[in-house]
Formats: C-alpha cells, sequence, structure tokens
C-alpha cells in the first residue's frame, strides 16, 4: 500500500501530471480520428519519450494508450465510423442512440463505462497481475482456436434479418484475411503476385472503407438519407443515476475485457464485441441491442479500457507484448532500459506502482477531457451532412495514410468503401465482414498451429478444457437465434 | 456477389496443401452461399432498380476519390485536400460559395498543423 | 513533395556554393534534411535503431535535422521502393536487416542488393536456441538427438516462415544433419518465447533481448547461441556445441543507388561518428545489441550479397523457393 502511495505521489509530480494531462489530450484525439489508434498516438510519441526520465516516459504512453481507447467511442457515437477498431461494437447501439436524438446520453454513457472499465482493468492489473499472466501461458493453439471460433459465432447475432447474407458477409470478411503471406508458410497467398498486398489488406482499410466511406457514398448516391442532420439532443448529459444504473453491464464488460485482454494476441476489439454479445445474450430484451440500448454501449465501452490495464500483464509480467500498442510501448521501455519481464516488481517496483497510479490519474484526465469534449462532439453531430462527411471522409483517408505511412492503405479503404457499398445497397450486414477479418488470423493460424504439433490429431481440441468450453459456448451461440425464433414460431402457431 | 464467388476458387486454389486448405473451405463455404442466394433469387426475382441521377453521383464521388489519392503524392496534402472536400461537399449537395470555399481550406490548415507540425507525422 | 523540396535545396545550395568557391557542379553535402526511411514495425528493433540513429546524428551531419520516414507495407517493399526511388540522393538512408536479405532470397520482394548502397553493418543480434527451465534438454545435442529419436516430435517456435529466424535455424539444422525439428512459425519473437514457457513447443529460437529477463528470473535456459555474449558467459556458442557456422540477426544503414564511393565514403564517416556517440552506446546497453561495425569500403556489400546467397542455397535445398513478386 506504501509503494502505491509513492506511486501516486510521483505521479502527482507535476512534470508527470503534464505529461499525462498531454497525454491523455492526444490519446482521446488518436482514438477518436479513424485510421489513428492508440498504437499510431504511441508510436508518433515514441520519439518524444526518448528524451524523458522513464517514469514521465512511461506515463506519457500509458495515458495516450487508456484515453485512445475510449477517443474511439466518440466517432463511433457521433457519426457510426468507428474511430479506432475496439470502438466497432460501440457503433451498434451508440450511432443508433444519436440517430433517436440522444446523443449527449451515449457519450455521457460511453465516457463513463470507459472510465469504470479503465479502473476496474487497473484494479485487475495489480491484483492478479501473477495469475492472469499464468493463465495467459496456457493459451495455446488449441485455446486461441477456440476463442476464435467463439467469436465468429457472435455473427450469428450480427446478421439482421437474413442469415445467409450475414454468413456471407462474413465470409468475405475470411477471404480478405487471407490476402498477404501466410504466417505458418510465408508464402503469398491472393496477392496476385505484387507486394502491395503482401502485407494484407488490412482491419482499418475495411473499418474506414466500410464505416466512413461507403456510408458517404450511399448518402452521395441518395437513395437513403441516414445522416439527416441530427437535431435537439442538447448536450444533455445522462444524470448519474442513470449511469449507476449500468452498473451490471460495465462490470460484465470489464470483466471481459480484464481476461481477453490478458491474452495475448486477443486484444481490445474481440473483448468488447465479445462483451457487447454476451450483454446481448444476459438481456432479457436482446431484440433492443442493435437499436440503441445504453447497456450496449456500456458493455463494450467498460471492456476496451479494461483492456488496456489487462495488456499490461503479459508485457509487465512476460516482458512481452500482447498487442500492436503494448509492442511500441515495449519499444519505448527499451529505450528507457527498464526490462520488463519477471524480475521487474522485485527490482523496479517504485516504477511499476508509479505506473499503477499513472493508470488512475490517466483515467482521471480521461474523464475531464471527455466531458469537457462532450459539448463540443455534440455540435460536430450536429453540423450538417453536407459538411460533416466530406470531413470524415478526408479525414479518415488521411489516417489511413499516416497509419503505415502507405498509401495503399488508403486505397484500401476506397476499394472497401465500393464493396461496403454495394453489400448496403443489397442488404448486407457489415459488422461480420469485419469480424470475419479480425478472427480469421486467430482461427486459421491456430488450428494448422495445433494440428502441426499434434500431428494432425483433432483431439487436441477436446482435450483442452478451455478450448472445449470455448468451443461449445460458440455452439450454443450459434445455434441460439436459430432455436429461439423456431420456439417463438411454434408458440405463435399454437 | 454471385460474380465475386464465380472469381475466387481459381485464385484460392494456389498454394502448398497447408496454406491451401482454409482458403479452399472458404471458397467451397462461398459457392454454396451463393448458389443458395442464386436459388433464392430465381424464385423471388429481385428486381433492383438503379437511380439514375445518384449512380453518377456514386461514380464521380468515387472517382473524385480516387483522384485525390492519386494527386496526393503529387500535390502533398495542403493542395490535394481542398478540392477534395469541396468536391465532395458539392456532390452531397452544398451550394453556398463561402461554405465551399472556407471549410476545405480550414480544414486542410487544421490537418497540416495537428499532423505535420503537432505529431510529426510524414504526410505527403 | 519532400523530394521536390530537397532537390530545389538541393539547386539552391549548389548556387550559392559556386559563390563560395567550392568546386563548380558539386554540391556540398548535407544541403537539407536528413531522412532515415523505417520499413520495421512501430517499436522493434529495427525502428528503434532508425530512432536512436536519428537522435544522435545531427551533430554529424552539420545540425541538420534528421528525421524517420515511417514506409511500411508489403514485407518491407514499400520502404524499400521508396528509398530505392531516391537514386544519387544521399540525404535519404534507410535501416537494413538481414530480413531484406531474406525477403529478396525468397523472391518475396523484388529488388536485389545493387538496388542499394550498403553504407555500415552496426549492429548483431544472434539466434540462440532457448527452453524452459524445467525442459529435459541440456544441450543442443540432446534436442536434435531427440528429433533423431522422435522424429518430427519435437518441435521449435520461431518468428516467422522463410524468415531470417527460419533461416537461421534452418542453416543450423542442416548442419546437425537435418534432424526433423518441426518449425512452428509465430508472428513475433515475444509469441515465440511465450510458446516455449508455456510448453505448447519444446524450445524457442530467438534473440537475447527478448528472453534475457526470463534467463535472468531462472524461467528459461539457453542451449547455445551463435555467437558468444558477455552475458552469456558459460553457454556454449553453436562452434563449440560442434556445428560452425554462426546465423545472427544484423542491422545495418543503406542508401539510395547510385552514390559515388567518395559520398559513400563521408556517410559511413558520419555515421561512425555517430553510433560512437555517448547516447547511441546508451541505446545499445539497453537494446542489449551487439556492435559489429562493418566498416571497409566494401565489406558491408559483401556481407549482403552472401547472406542472400547463403539463403537462396537454403531455400532450393528446402525446396521453398518462392514466386518471383512484381
Amino acid at each position: 500500500m506504501t509503494g502505491f502511495l509513492d506511486g501516486l505521489l510521483t505521479a502527482l509530480q507535476p512534470q508527470n501530471l503534464a505529461v499525462l494531462l498531454g497525454g491523455s489530450l492526444l490519446g482521446v484525439f488518436a482514438g477518436a480520428v479513424p485510421g489513428l489508434s492508440s498504437t499510431v498516438g504511441l508510436a508518433l510519441v515514441l520519439p518524444v519519450t526518448f528524451a524523458l526520465d522513464p517514469v514521465p516516459a512511461l506515463l506519457m504512453m500509458i495515458s495516450i494508450y487508456m484515453a485512445a481507447e475510449y477517443g474511439g467511442s466518440i466517432t463511433a457515437i457521433a457519426i457510426g465510423v468507428p474511430g479506432s477498431s475496439p470502438a466497432l461494437a460501440t457503433t451498434f447501439d451508440g450511432y443508433a442512440m444519436t440517430r433517436r436524438g440522444e446523443a449527449g446520453r451515449a457519450f455521457g454513457i460511453s465516457l463513463f463505462a470507459s472510465m469504470s472499465g479503465g479502473i476496474l482493468g487497473t484494479l485487475l492489473l495489480v491484483a492478479a497481475l501473477d495469475p492472469l499472466s499464468r493463465a495467459a501461458l496456457a493459451f495455446g493453439p488449441p485455446e486461441y482456436f477456440g476463442l476464435g471460433v467463439f467469436g465468429l459465432a457472435i455473427v450469428a447475432n450480427l446478421v439482421g434479418n437474413d442469415p445467409l447474407k450475414g454468413i456471407l458477409s462474413a465470409l468475405l470478411g475470411l477471404v480478405a484475411f487471407v490476402v498477404g503471406l501466410d504466417v505458418l508458410t510465408g508464402a503469398p497467398r491472393l496477392t496476385l503476385g505484387t507486394t502491395v498486398l503482401m502485407d494484407g489488406l488490412g482491419l482499418v482499410p475495411m473499418l474506414i472503407g466500410f464505416f466512413a466511406i461507403a456510408e458517404a457514398l450511399n448518402a452521395v448516391a441518395g437513395r437513403r438519407k441516414p445522416v439527416e442532420a441530427v437535431t435537439g439532443m442538447g448536450g444533455a448529459l445522462p444524470p448519474l443515476g442513470d449511469l449507476l444504473r449500468l452498473w451490471r453491464p460495465i462490470f460484465r464488460g470489464s470483466a471481459i475485457g480484464g481476461i481477453i485482454g490478458a491474452i495475448p494476441g486477443a486484444g481490445a476489439t474481440i473483448a468488447s464485441i465479445v462483451a457487447w454479445n454476451e450483454e446481448r445474450r444476459l438481456s432479457r430484451t436482446p431484440e433492443r441491442f442493435g437499436a440503441g440500448e445504453p447497456a450496449g454501449i456500456a458493455a463494450p465501452e467498460a471492456a476496451n479500457n479494461a483492456c488496456v490495464g489487462a495488456a499490461m500483464i503479459p508485457l509487465l509480467a512476460l516482458g512481452v507484448p500482447g498487442s500492436a500498442s503494448t509492442a511500441v510501448l515495449l519499444g519505448g521501455l527499451t529505450v528507457q532500459g527498464v526490462a520488463p519481464g519477471p524480475l521487474l516488481m522485485t527490482e523496479q517496483a517504485p516504477l511499476v506502482y508509479a505506473l499503477y497510479a499513472g493508470f488512475i490519474v490517466a483515467v482521471v484526465f480521461m474523464l475531464a477531457a471527455g466531458r469537457l469534449g462532450i459539448p463540443l462532439w455534440v455540435r460536430v453531430v450536429s453540423l450538417r451532412p453536407q459538411i460533416l462527411m466530406p470531413l470524415v471522409v478526408a479525414i479518415s483517408l488521411i489516417g489511413a495514410f499516416v497509419l503505415r505511412g502507405n498509401l495503399a492503405d488508403a486505397w484500401f479503404a476506397l476499394f472497401f468503401g465500393l464493396v461496403g457499398f454495394v453489400m448496403l445497397r443489397r442488404g448486407y450486414p457489415l459488422a461480420p465482414a469485419v469480424l470475419g477479418l479480425i478472427l480469421g488470423p486467430m482461427v486459421e493460424t491456430n488450428y494448422r498451429r495445433a494440428l502441426a504439433l499434434s500431428s494432425g490429431s483433432h483431439t487436441v481440441f477436446l482435450e483442452s478444457p478451455i478450448s472445449l468450453v470455448l468451443i461449445g459456448l460458440a455452439v450454443i451461440s450459434f445455434a441460439a437465434p436459430a432455436l429461439r425464433s423456431r420456439l417463438r414460431l411454434g408458440r405463435g402457431g399454437a | 456477389m454471385l460474380v465475386d464467388a464465380h472469381a475466387y476458387p481459381p485464385a484460392l486454389a494456389q498454394g502448398a496443401p497447408g496454406p491451401a486448405f482454409f482458403p479452399r473451405l472458404l471458397a467451397v463455404l462461398v459457392i454454396g452461399g451463393a448458389a443458395v442466394l442464386a436459388a433464392r433469387a430465381l424464385r423471388e426475382r429481385d428486381v433492383a432498380t438503379h437511380s439514375g441521377g445518384g449512380t453518377v453521383r456514386l461514380f464521380g464521388a468515387a472517382a473524385w476519390i480516387a483522384g485525390f489519392l492519386l494527386a496526393l503524392p503529387v500535390l502533398g496534402h495542403l493542395l490535394a485536400l481542398p478540392p477534395l472536400v469541396a468536391g465532395l461537399m458539392w456532390l452531397f449537395g452544398e451550394r453556398s460559395p463561402r461554405i465551399l470555399a472556407g471549410v476545405p481550406v480550414a480544414f486542410a490548415g487544421c490537418v497540416h498543423l495537428l499532423f505535420a507540425v503537432a505529431l510529426g507525422a510524414s504526410l505527403p | 513533395m519532400a523530394r521536390g523540396w530537397l532537390r530545389r535545396l538541393a539547386v539552391l545550395a549548389a548556387i550559392g556554393s559556386i559563390g563560395c568557391g567550392a568546386a563548380p557542379g558539386e554540391v556540398p553535402f548535407p544541403s537539407g534534411p536528413i531522412q532515415i526511411v523505417s520499413w520495421a514495425t512501430a517499436g522493434g528493433p529495427s525502428d528503434l535503431l532508425a530512432r536512436a540513429l536519428a537522435d544522435a546524428a545531427p551533430d554529424y551531419f552539420d545540425g541538420r535535422r534528421v528525421t524517420v520516414l515511417t514506409r511500411q507495407g508489403g514485407a518491407g517493399a514499400a520502404g524499400m521502393q521508396y528509398l530505392k526511388g531516391q537514386a544519387g540522393n544521399p540525404h535519404v538512408l534507410g535501416v537494413f536487416t538481414a530480413s531484406g536479405t531474406v525477403n529478396m532470397a525468397t523472391g518475396r520482394i523484388p529488388f536485389v542488393p545493387e538496388d542499394f548502397t550498403p553504407i555500415l553493418r552496426i549492429q548483431v543480434d544472434p539466434f540462440l536456441i532457448a527452453v524452459r527451465a524445467d525442459s529435459p534438454f541440456r544441450t543442443l545435442n540432446d534436442l536434435f538427438g531427440a528429433a533423431r529419436a522422435r522424429p518430427g516430435e519435437v518441435s521449435i517456435a520461431g518468428f516467422g516462415a522463410a524468415s531470417a529466424h527460419f533461416m537461421g535455424f534452418q542453416r543450423l539444422r542442416a548442419a546437425a544433419g537435418d534432424p526433423d525439428v518441426r518449425w512452428i512459425a509465430y508472428e513475433g519473437s515475444g509469441d515465440s518465447a511465450v510458446a516455449a514457457l508455456g510448453g505448447h513447443t519444446d524450445a524457442t529460437h530467438n534473440n537475447y533481448n527478448v528472453i534475457r529477463e526470463h534467463l535472468r528470473a531462472g524461467t528459461m535456459r539457453v542451449l547455445a547461441v551463435a555467437l558468444p555474449l558477455t552475458a552469456l558467459r558459460g553457454v556454449p556458442t553453436y562452434q563449440e556445441a560442434g556445428y560452425d557456422l554462426a546465423p545472427v540477426h544484423w542491422r545495418g544503414v543503406v542508401g539510395p543507388p547510385g552514390l559515388s564511393p567518395e559520398v559513400r565514403a563521408d556517410l559511413r564517416e558520419r555515421l561512425l561518428a555517430t553510433i560512437r556517440t555517448a547516447g547511441f552506446q546508451e541505446y545499445m546497453a539497453r537494446a542489449n545489441m551487439e556492435y559489429a561495425v562493418m566498416d571497409g569500403p566494401d565489406a558491408f556489400g559483401d556481407w549482403i550479397a552472401e547472406e542472400v546467397e547463403t539463403s537462396r542455397t537454403l531455400l532450393e535445398r528446402l525446396g521453398l523457393f518462392m514466386n518471383e513478386a512484381r
């Protein structure tokens, strides 16, 4: 405890406070701009951290990381474009609330849930560093395969009215993932012999293409007008009581984020979609999810911020980055001469405590930056679509470029924009394709890896209890909607 | 979608057994899905109509974005962004000359300040 | 855009220099900011090298700004294309690594060593083979012996396939008479260390800096390392274990094609001074990298050509030649 208090005192030193504040503002910005993410934000400040001492450098990076996970929800709620991929699930209900004229309330819920998730994730990091790092080690290829299948089964709840179209959309995402170098053999697949496609089509171009460009093209073509200027929403924040009533989805979302976040390679996007799906499954009114259900914002937003603390677990305990963002963080730590790993807690306790405290302070700054920003976001939402949409498209294209400094990503975004436009017009849901692209690698690579290790025997998937449970849950989750509708039909007929 | 599905299999079939397994599985599933879709379409005779003006605006917008991406490396972001934004605004139906001129230029300035100056990102 | 500016600056500087009495037609270097192109993952070892260089270099480049230009994609091809397109411009440099030569050998990327001007190899990062502390394997021969006794049942995790790590291991395996050790490719070095730590594979092919903390904590052991490292005193080298080779990961600086020998020598001197600064040395120590400077006029170029050739021969032997990329 004294260690933590010392850490808090360190974090509260003026220089560190300034660094945390700057990091939080930059993080919200990086999160909110489509194309930029916590990873890009961290990569951009990496050279700046070289000039700082270890503690402020670390604090700057974690505040960016934390705030960016929240920032993504701003764009998701305001215009239906996930500002960064972990905010994908937030678009489902967040944007629906905005279109209903409740943007202020949606912003409030997202901020409160992000804050709670951030704090709960940090507490988990403090309390369960050791057990969760051991759990992360237990995750081998069969377990990852199980998790991937479990995630893919969520497609069943995202398909909309026409299951076949939903499944085809997911297949499209899986096909898109195949493009690029195969991890296990290094062989190029579907690259058409070019280097441009070698690193794949990428999640960010797909998100930008589907949610920013396709929507804009759809609006331009003028059949549907989803972007009527939303009026009469004001900056009305929800009362605290309204927020506290959401404690259950927030806790569940944080728990899911905390566990999935601690598994290297799984990440916040998967965690937030799983959180959304679980909340829908547990709800007595699942049909309200996707149509502006507050719990549908609270759970994924709590989950993706809980992931920040949890993602530090493999980094701090094992010295291994579990995500692209923590990989940049590790680079920054390396330059500072801080080597995370099993000995960090014993050798560099003050630094670790400063990190814990820094997370809490970063959450507070994130809250302040978010709260002050809400009136601004609400005004952005009420901009006329003729002005707003071109700006969204332009900044998304710039964001796509900054991601890797590669113009190809902006072209991919345009490609996905056209594909997404056709899909929208034909009534294909877009989210399953994104899920396919995210989970395809986890499913395929680990399926083949597991079989390579077991010499081709499929029983490995059944021998691992984790994998067995996850696959079982996947089957239930996939079959449940069909069963439920059959039951309902049966009752209706009787 | 159907045309798409027909285009996949030959490309997907390449590669050694390991890496080809998953793409082949996908190809089978996509073809299966497309077949069901085709059967359904035959049953219901999907009548999809395209409105003329919308299509022109659609391709106009897509071509305008493509033009921007081509121009970006040559002109740089400060010169390429304003026409992109102004053109899209015009396609969206904005006609006020003040807004068509002012917003895009202000936007390009903001992008330059935020990305290139403040964050040090290397924009073309 | 940047290129146009550089050209214009170069022309202006040239005009200025004539006035100052320099030899006509000769542009003094540097006449503008320096760019170091990084095509590696942000925060990864190559990217850190680029940034450490950018941090220490300005003093030796007449105080010019030195920036890192991120150009990722296409297994490095995007950045290499950019660098290659800067022919004759000494203001643009790139960090070139073992991965680049392997990708050239596989034909994944459409480049040959002659597309760049080798300037200076800076560091090596020797490969090593490590196991979890409780592994039954004590030596490299234990591992290979087990693989000979039970073909295909011994697995080793490593970063990528047909990658620099993969080549490093295959070279060792070939020297051991091709025992059937199964290579399980992972997305990164860290992931492959976790695979061994979690007991999912029998061993990991890795680098010292990735597993250092686990060695210190006693959760992992090194069976053998390609080159002697001061930090790994007592651990046999591949040579001491009976395999006469030393596959390493290495990183250095190359320039665009078409730099004259004088310009190359000038760049080499400036970079040598850069990597001798206290700041750069501190980075090397913290990142656990070994200096392995190749500063002879042709040494680095010969090394690159040799590495491509070694990889190509090995790939042919393994039957793994890739399609030529466009």
